[in-house]
């Protein structure tokens, strides 16, 4: 991958590579692992972008699918799972959190949920209108609406729970 | 709970050392050990059937009385043994104390090398395996009955050895034919067990070496 490709195509949306990668892993060096596929799986599938839709919505499609491809391999591979014998609780302990402690929270109850649950939170709070959302998804856009209420209420009695 | 879930995501992030990016390097290093990792594995399971195999004929000949047969399978089943334990031997010379380019391609180099060597021993491999079949049956009850019934049939054919000629030149044609093909047989017998690994490490080399540039 060139560094112009990255710098250029890749760093301005790294953003929201971060923020589904975290979602989908329990340490750091889970996610550096995660953010690095993603962005090689980019720069290998960039001549597939036929400029449908915004090159930011590609990401965010191509990076979901990704980490969840890499969450079922890790589920399948018993092998792997064994060797990273962490606890996810206790893997979260690590350096792998935010310096802002009401994120750290909500990131722990977006784990909490199930991946495509996760993956419809993460973009509903990255304010994609919800046909986009259905797009990336591949539902329907009445569908998004009533799942994100449904998710929010959810995390929000997660939180309570952890608050209180 | 006093704020909502979108202002403490909206806020959370505006802090600036919220998104740190990972430094990207040493990309390929995982992916390139797990794919030799792989390779070697599946290498490992195979010498283990080699040997149950050469165990596996040496016993079914012994239990169908066709002892010599049992006993020269066995010995080439071992032969192919010997060959991929000096591979395996060659394989631990090479430095891991290298970057992981460095490394898939000294495996790569390795693995290209061990192929020819095995392409060049089944030449040998099949004809032989076919050749001792033919051979034991040539002296078994139904062999002798089979070239009695196709002297009678055809009773002015030159006899070689005791056998029709052109029984034997089909015999022997038929073990050139495996000699000649002998490599392209292992290449198809190798791509059904490794075709899809094999084909990863070429891909991992080939993006390793575009990221290069």
């Amino acid at each position: 991958m060139s560094s112009d490709f990255y710098t250029s195509s890749i760093l301005p949306h790294s953003g929201i590579i971060i923020k589904i990668c975290r979602a989908y892993t329990d340490t750091q060096e889970d996610f550096e692992d995660y953010y690095q596929e993603v962005c090689l799986q980019i720069w290998k599938s960039r001549d597939r972008f036929r400029g449908d839709s915004k090159w930011s919505t590609w990401i965010y499609r191509l990076s979901l699918n990704i980490c969840l491809t890499l969450i079922k391999k890790k589920k399948n591979n018993k092998q792997h799972y064994t060797s990273d014998c962490k606890m996810p609780s206790e893997a979260m302990e690590d350096s792998h959190a935010f310096s802002d402690e009401s994120l750290n929270l909500l990131y722990d109850a977006i784990k909490k949920l199930s991946e495509i649950d996760r993956a419809v939170i993460l973009l509903y709070l990255e304010e994609k209108p919800n046909k986009e959302i259905a797009d990336i998804i591949g539902t329907s856009p009445n569908n998004i609406g009533v799942r994100v209420n449904r998710i929010k209420e959810r995390l929000k009695k997660i939180l309570d729970g952890k608050i209180n | 709970m006093g704020r909502s879930i979108e202002s403490i995501w909206k806020e959370g992030f505006l802090k600036d050392d919220q998104l740190v990016v990972p430094k990207l390097n040493d990309l390929y290093n995982q992916k390139s050990i797990h794919i030799i990792d792989k390779i070697l594995r599946m290498g490992r399971i195979n010498l283990i059937y080699i040997v149950i195999l050469s165990v596996f004929f040496l016993v079914v000949g012994i239990f169908l009385d066709v002892v010599y047969l049992g006993i020269f399978l066995s010995l080439l089943i071992i032969a192919h043994l010997i060959l991929a334990l000096r591979h395996v031997k060659q394989l631990k010379e090479i430095d891991k104390n290298v970057n992981s380019y460095r490394y898939i391609k000294s495996f790569d180099n390795w693995l290209n090398n061990s192929i020819s060597e095995f392409m060049l021993f089944s030449r040998f491999f099949y004809p032989l395996f076919f050749l001792s079949f033919t051979i034991q049956g040539r002296f078994s009850e139904d062999g002798e009955a089979l070239i009695s019934f196709l002297i009678n049939k055809n009773p002015d054919t030159i006899l070689v050895f005791g056998i029709p000629i052109f029984l034997m030149t089909g015999v022997i044609l038929f073990a050139g034919l495996l000699a000649v093909f002998g490599g392209v047989l292992y290449k198809l017998d190798l791509n059904i067990v490794y075709g899809r690994v094999l084909k990863k490490l070429k891909e991992i080399i080939s993006d390793m070496e575009e990221l290069k540039r």
